[in-house]
């Protein structure tokens, strides 16, 4: 089995491909992402140094690389990333016949209503939306806040995003709450959707641009967004926190789902049971009330989206599944032939059609077709 | 941040591995060539049958093995990841370490029965 694994977070992601997979009696070609090389040699040397030989083999190598990889013949390709490389390794995929599996992030929304723990929930927020920079497949992408609540949790958010410190912020020695984007392009990305943001008339709160070292952005929380603007309808996968008002739970939904993803959706309420029967409206794999970017670390639990998210499952019974052929070995110790083996003739039609009339009757009706089904096999059998 | 180059004496590629929070080269890793990929995915076919044989206890007692290894090694994962990718320390430590530890136990524990 091939384990295609992302950069941001390269340890947990293909530990959760990787053990199910050896546990259900695959070896595992583990191909980390060229950006985590070094977090991939360490991941690898804990299963090499254990395993017989061959069972668990590092691929350390480019994307040209992958697609032989496939080509030479795999049973399975786990793949997490973008939609535009998890689109060509299912046609190579698909070419091949080899199953797969894909997780290719997501937009995620949070949903607040009038009734939401206003400390919690600014903090979870917040906090689901910077982690690791906000490169997370299930980051908070997007706010949808009840008008009546809004400025209240604007307000602490605010405060909240203005605390944070980035890696340039902090002295060697301490730790910070934001890293650096990880790759170029990703900083290209989050800058141009805050750009895009700001051109069509929404308002930075908070941060908004790169750090002056390395690939960094600073947290930026973003007000009066709208579902027009690059930042709401793509992912970002960086530092940015746009919220954007609605009249009330219903709406909030409705705007959730106008998203091409479908990874996860966070809602933020007092009454539970209002907050599942929301739930069961979303088109996201995972709903989470109150809380975010927590269920992927539940072996347990299914990990999947709707929509570009991809296909197949992480973590659970379904994932494992996927992970293994079905095989029947059927042994039988009757001695005659079936009922339905040859010679076919005029008998053996009646046969069939009496022992479906024995279904189709009810009560003692029954009784006549089964006589004529069991003097048919008497007769069958003779012959 | 990443530059790509032959080494000389062996046609094997090699890699620099720059850091993201301030693009100095933290260490090079030599890439797999095409011949070595092969070499591994053929050992790894043919690795299949023997590792596929064992009895899921036997590949359980490994598989604690290996989280044992986890734990122990956790400071040289936090590490690798804070340097490569720049992630924070304490994200190391809750998210991808902490996270991730229930996989071992709950597959080991877990998937002869899910089977």
């Amino acid at each position: 089995m091939l384990v295609v694994a992302p950069w941001n977070y390269p340890l947990a992601i293909p530990l959760r491909n990787i053990i199910p997979a050896l546990m259900a009696g695959n070896t595992v070609v583990f191909k980390p992402a060229s950006q985590a090389l070094l977090v991939g040699q360490v991941l690898a040397k804990l299963f090499t140094d254990v395993l017989p030989p061959g069972v668990f083999q590092l691929l350390k190598i480019q994307g040209a690389q992958t697609e032989k990889v496939i080509e030479f013949g795999v049973d399975f390709v786990s793949f997490t990333g973008s939609v535009e490389v998890g689109r060509r390794v299912a046609q190579l995929a698909a070419k091949h016949f080899i199953p797969h599996a894909l997780e290719l992030g997501g937009k995620d929304a949070a949903i607040v209503l009038e009734d939401a723990d206003l400390e919690r929930t600014a903090h979870g927020i917040v906090w689901g939306a910077f982690t690791n920079a906000g490169q997370n497949c299930a980051s908070i992408e997007r706010v949808y806040v009840v008008e009546t609540i809004a400025d209240n949790l604007i307000t602490r958010m605010q405060q909240l995003t203005a605390e944070l410190q980035s890696y340039a912020d902090v002295s060697q020695q301490n730790d910070y709450d934001l890293g650096p984007l990880v790759t170029p392009s990703q900083q290209q990305i989050t800058l141009q959707h805050i750009d895009d943001f700001r051109h069509k008339g929404a308002k930075i709160l908070v941060g908004g641009d790169a750090l002056k070292l390395g690939l960094g952005v600073k947290p930026t929380l973003i007000i009066n967004a709208s579902h027009t603007m690059q930042g709401i309808q793509e992912e970002t996968f960086g530092p940015t926190l746009p919220v954007m008002v609605v009249k009330d739970a219903q709406d909030a939904v409705n705007k959730a789902n106008d998203c091409h993803y479908g990874l996860t959706t966070s809602i933020w309420t007092r009454d539970i049971k209002r907050g599942e029967n929301l739930a069961k409206q979303l088109q996201t794999g995972v709903v989470t009330i109150n809380n975010c970017c927590l269920t992927a670390s539940l072996p347990e639990l299914p990990w999947s989206g709707w929509k570009d998210t991809g296909y197949g499952t992480t973590n659970s019974e379904r994932a494992l599944m996927e992970m293994v052929r079905p095989k029947v070995i059927f042994t039988d110790r009757y001695k005659r032939r079936e009922l339905w083996w040859y010679p076919y003739n005029q008998k053996s039609v009646q046969l069939a059609k009496a022992y479906l009339e024995i279904f189709r009757r009810k009560g003692l009706s029954k009784i006549a077709p089964a006589i004529d089904f069991l003097k048919g096999m008497l007769t069958r059998f003779k012959s | 941040m990443q530059a790509v180059k032959k080494a000389s004496e062996d046609n094997h590629l090699e890699k620099s591995v720059t850091s993201p929070k301030d693009g100095a080269v933290i260490a090079t890793v030599a890439l797999d060539s095409d011949q070595s990929v092969l070499a591994k995915l053929k050992a790894a076919h043919a690795a299949k049958n023997s590792w596929a044989n064992l009895s899921f206890k036997e590949r359980a007692r490994t598989i604690n093995k290996i989280e044992q290894l986890f734990l122990e090694r956790q400071e040289e994962l936090a590490l690798a990841l804070h340097q490569e990718i720049g992630k924070p320390l304490t994200e190391s430590y809750f998210s991808e370490i902490i996270g991730s530890l229930p996989l071992f136990s709950y597959w080991a524990k877990h998937t002869e029965k899910l089977l």
